[in-house]
């Protein structure tokens, strides 16, 4: 179930921050250590979890 | 046995992969830049509180305007006067985020937003979860570390002849 957005969407936000985690997220993605199967489900049951649209 | 920092620990555990390790440390600065320090730093001690991260508990940012007489006080922080409205409504969302984050609240998260800002709150959401991620990485690779290496000593020659 989607919840209601508790931020306005659009709010100024650092832009430097959201790069530098976006840039981690995905070189952990892209680590050798686990299956890209189940490193799609781990990604999803989080995204699920924390109500995350991405 | 001596404590390891969480940069030693992130630095042994992550050393075949560079690229990851240096991300983490970008993210590192980038959550500090972003971030009020003094928020940041109450989010960063309570959260070593709750985890139990003892070597975190020990560290303390420079210029975060967090003094020792607020940090003896941190475990109180609803009711003790060190706090004011924007301290406690970090820490509200800094202890959700903690112990349920698919259950924190449209209220937490405007009591926050209210005070700081919009853009401030999702930043601040961000930055914790920088110093969050760090604190389990050190406390979960820092006993997983400790737990090999007792299982190498086990193993070892040496201690094989002793056990005959």
């Amino acid at each position: 179930m989607k919840r209601e957005p508790r931020l306005a969407p659009g709010a100024p936000v650092n832009r430097d921050l959201r790069r530098a985690m976006g840039l981690w997220q995905g070189a952990v993605l892209r680590m050798p250590l686990i299956d890209p199967v189940t490193t799609e489900l781990v990604r999803l049951r989080c995204a699920d979890f924390h109500d995350c649209g991405l | 046995m001596s404590v390891r920092t969480t940069d030693e620990v992130l630095d042994h555990t992550m050393a075949s992969f560079p690229e990851v390790r240096s991300l983490i440390d970008q993210a590192h600065v980038a959550a500090w830049a972003a971030t009020a320090p003094r928020l940041l730093e109450l989010g960063r001690l309570r959260i070593a509180q709750l985890l139990g991260d003892e070597w975190e508990l020990t560290q303390r940012t420079d210029g975060s305007g967090v003094d020792e007489a607020t940090i003896g006080e941190l475990r109180r922080w609803p009711t003790a006067a060190a706090f004011d409205e924007r301290d406690r409504a970090a820490l509200a969302v800094t202890e959700q985020w903690i112990l349920d984050v698919a259950a924190m609240t449209h209220d937490q998260i405007r009591g926050l937003a209210d005070l700081v800002g919009e853009g401030e709150t999702a930043d601040f959401l961000q930055a914790l979860q920088v110093v969050e991620q760090r604190q389990r990485m050190r406390l979960v690779f820092d006993r997983l570390g400790a737990g090999a290496a007792a299982e190498t000593e086990q193993r070892s020659p040496q201690n094989s002849e002793e056990q005959r």
